[in-house]
């Protein structure tokens, strides 16, 4: 187990529920921290009777969905000066991106939430392309809600063995934004056509 | 938009979306490699087939005390008293139960190897103990 999960797991476990919505919430904005993993072993603690899986689901979803409409505003306000006036001018990319997102901001946003990597980059985009904020927010509450489940809901069933089962964390979240992106590429090509 | 515009941004779709797909295989592709070397699928039979109950753990899981673990959630995990490691172990820290084994350790200088065997020898006693 890496130093970084160790750390977050004592952290977890003196401060309980407020370092849970803490953790998430950085992680929405721009840390990457292995927060899948740490859902996994919040499920584990509950099924232990350790956390309440409900304030567990709770504090991880809200802290999820706060985390990403933070970056959301921070891109909307300050993406344009900060990238716009030294990137997009020159690079024509930016433009084509940004109306690329705004297209397809919702599933966009839902699969997003599923691989750790991509939630700040997409809320970055959806902040600098100006998406609107009800899109915004409903494939993040609708991603968020999906994605802070299941990773509970895998650790409480197998308990103390959720060590052994973290591996599969990466494989489901791939799997179903490989499924969206697939879907996703379809779509776009029979657009084409 | 023109048709041309169309086109162009039809295009970084599809290239982004094809850098996507790329990445979410190489991370799949990891996870199945973890997965194998987790051991995940036997485990999971293990875990079936044994049929845990939720609740305290036997003394035979003193194996699964890890060094981020606190002093709290060993004695809920096991079920011992508040007080019970702080006095096997002689604990002075004013911060038990709440602080991990790792951090107890590095304040005493202590290798973090040890300590936990020393943990689990003082869980193993307790459960033998008490029965």
């Amino acid at each position: 187990m890496n130093f970084i999960l160790s750390g977050l797991l004592s952290f977890l476990l003196v401060y309980k529920y407020p370092a849970l919505f803490f953790a998430v919430l950085l992680s929405a904005i721009f840390l990457p921290l292995p927060i899948d993993t740490t859902l996994v072993a919040v499920g584990a603690f509950a099924s232990q009777g350790y956390f309440s899986v409900s304030i567990a689901y709770t504090a991880a979803f809200l802290g999820n969905v706060i985390g990403d409409v933070t970056s959301y505003v921070i891109w909307k306000r300050y993406g344009k000066a900060i990238i716009r006036e030294r990137y997009a001018k020159k690079y024509r990319f930016f433009s084509k991106l940004e109306e690329y997102v705004r297209k397809y901001a919702g599933p966009t946003v839902f699969a997003s939430r599923f691989v750790g990597v991509f939630g700040p980059i997409v809320n970055f985009l959806c902040g600098y392309g100006q998406v609107r904020f009800k899109i915004f927010i409903l494939g993040s509450i609708s991603g968020n809600a999906v994605d802070t489940l299941w990773p509970i809901a895998v650790g409480y069933f197998v308990g103390s063995s959720w060590e052994n089962f973290s591996g599969l964390v990466g494989i489901f979240g791939a799997v179903i934004a490989l499924i969206a992106v697939v879907g996703a590429l379809i779509r776009v090509y029979l657009e084409k056509k | 938009m023109s048709e041309k515009k169309e086109r162009k941004l039809l295009g970084v779709a599809i290239i982004s979306m094809i850098v996507a797909a790329i990445i979410l295989s190489a991370v799949l592709v990891v996870g199945v490699r973890r997965v194998g070397r987790e051991n995940s699928i036997s485990s999971f039979r293990e875990f079936i087939s044994a049929r845990r109950v939720r609740g305290p753990l036997p003394a035979t899981d003193d194996d699964l005390i890890r060094s981020w673990m606190t002093f709290d959630y060993i004695n809920h995990l096991f079920s011992l008293p508040v007080n019970y490691l702080k006095t096997e172990l002689n604990v002075n820290d004013s911060r038990y139960p709440n602080i991990s084994l790792y951090e107890y350790g590095e304040s005493l200088s202590t290798s973090t190897v040890s300590l936990l065997d020393t943990v689990r020898s003082a869980v193993l006693k307790a459960t033998t103990t008490q029965q």
